[in-house]
This record gives C-alpha cells, structure tokens and sequence, in this order.
C-alpha cells in the first residue's frame, strides 16, 4: 500500500500527529555560535588570500631586486678576495634553483585556492 | 525581504544576511539530523556543521530547487556518515507488520499536547533513522516523495517503500509505548 492508496483520513491524521514531533533547537546560542564560526572562517579566507598576494608581490620584489644586483656587480672585481665571476656563478645556480622552486608553490597554491573557490 | 533575496546578500558578501536562514531552519534542520542520529548533541554539531557547509557553498546554488531541500540534504548526508563512523549497535523496533494497526491508539487525541508530543516523539525515536527521517520530511515538512529523493538519495519506489514500513510501524510502537505506560501507570 503506497502514498497513493492511503485513504485521505489516515494521511490527514498522520499529519496531524507528526506536527508534534518538530523539536526545537535545545542548545540557547545555536545562531551565534554558526555566526562566530562563519565569521571567523571569513577572516581566515580573507588572510590567506591577503598571504598570497603578498607572496607574489614579495617574490617579484625579490627577483627584480636579485637581476639588479648581477647587472650592478661588475665580474672583474673581487669580493674579501674571492673572484665575483664565480660567486656570481653559484649564486645564479642556487638562485636559479630557488626562484622554480618557489614559482612551483606559488602557482600550484594560487590554482588550488582559485579551483576551491570555483568549486563553492 | 524574501528567502531568496537574503541568499543573494549573503553570496554578494553580506555574511550577517545568513542569520536570517539560520533562524528560519536551525530548528527543522536540526529535527532531520535527530531523526538519524537520535543523539541531541550529535545533532546540534551535524547542524552546526551542515549551515557552516552551506555557507561556504552557497556560491554554487541555483535556485533549481528549494533552499531546505539543499540544507536537508547536507544534513542528512552528515548525519548518515556520523552514524556510520560511530557504529554503534542500536535497537530499532522491526515488527511484524501484520499485526500492526493503522491508526493511533483510541484517546490518543485526548492527551495533553506535551504528553502527546512527548509519546510521538518518543515513538520516533524507536523507529529506525530512515523511518522516521522519511515520516518527518513527509508529514512534518510536507515534502513531496520527489522531495525526499532529493534530499535523501534513495529512489522513488525506495522512498515509498519505507513510508509505507514506516507508517506502519509508527502506529505499532506508539501502541506499543502507550500500553506499556499505562501498565505503570495501572
């Protein structure tokens, strides 16, 4: 016997007596307690959002500031004696190397944060 | 200002808009996730969890469907994941549904409404989590069976099925609980 079949009496009786059984919420501070957790959630985005941009804007800093200063540095000089052409050499290798590995974080952590937010 | 126009404020960055479907369905919201879990503490945090869910994906709603529908939906999601991380082994009422009666217990009517409320509630809580989840999105939220698909994930003859179970064994265990109440009483 399905919905169909239920003679409208029974259905309105039935309707009747599950009007009790709606339960109120019986914790006081439900809604701000949402609300806190909303709020704080917001901030949370907003400051890692906040993060990223800085990040970018600190990496780009960091590698105009970097190409300045291997133009600047003239390779016949000597630096406490060391040849420059060669401190140049290692510095570009280790900067090389550190300029891929943070472009890598910081791309894959831009698009994973834009996917999530696309995703919502 | 409608439900929909709220929604809209909240997705335009309006976070205090949400307040507004916080207090129109923390109390419903938080009946389905009992009807499941039939733990008043499990619930509130399923509740809580779900409108904090809801928020945060409030972005990707349409307005195909209703907004409870959707908020029903993550509830009972919720829930049913929680009981089935918490395993534990509960005792739900499996009777024989030929014996059962189709109607309540006669002077049932009678009863004060908290008595009543209590025994209705009371009997819910016997009856297994999809049983009475499917009578109170039914006859409490007057959700259509197409509703209930919707929110609950089952199919359409599923649904009716365990209305149909449902009904029965709701009429079952309030006589059931009523007549032992009345041998205490006696």
């Amino acid at each position: 016997m399905f919905l169909m079949d239920i003679p409208d009496n029974n259905n309105d009786m039935l309707k009747k007596l599950l009007s009790d059984s709606k339960l109120e919420m019986p914790f006081s501070g439900f809604e701000d307690r949402v609300m806190h957790s909303i709020r704080d959630k917001v901030r949370t985005e907003q400051s890692i959002n906040r993060n990223i941009n800085l990040s970018w804007l600190f990496f780009a800093l960091g590698t105009a500031f970097g190409l300045l200063l291997s133009v600047i540095i003239s390779p016949a000089t000597t630096i406490w004696g060391f040849p420059t052409a060669k401190l140049m050499l290692s510095s570009y290798i280790i900067g090389g190397t550190l300029i891929l590995l943070f472009v890598e974080q910081l791309v894959t952590f831009t698009l994973k944060r834009k996917n999530n937010t696309a995703d919502r | 200002m409608t439900e929909e126009a709220y929604i809209k404020r909240v997705i335009e960055g309006d976070v205090e808009a949400f307040r507004f479907l916080i207090r129109k369905y923390q109390h419903m919201a938080f009946t389905v996730a009992m009807s499941v879990v039939k733990d008043e503490f499990a619930a509130e945090d399923i509740t809580q969890e779900a409108f904090i869910k809801v928020f945060e994906n409030l972005k990707s709603f349409r307005f195909q469907s209703k907004f409870s529908t959707w908020l029903y939906r993550i509830v009972v999601n919720l829930a049913f994941n929680r009981l089935k991380r918490s395993k534990r082994k509960e005792e739900y009422f499996s009777g024989n549904e030929t014996d059962a009666a189709d109607t309540a217990p006669d002077g049932f009517d009678k009863l004060k409404e908290t008595d009543r409320k209590y025994y209705i509630n009371k009997t819910l809580e016997q009856l297994t989590p999809k049983e009475s989840l499917a009578l109170r999105l039914f006859y409490l939220d007057e959700c259509s069976v197409d509703e209930i698909k919707n929110i609950t994930g089952w199919s359409e003859s599923n649904t009716k099925v365990i209305l149909h179970r449902a009904r029965k064994n709701f009429y079952a265990v309030l006589g059931n609980t009523l007549k032992a109440e009345m041998k205490t009483i006696l």
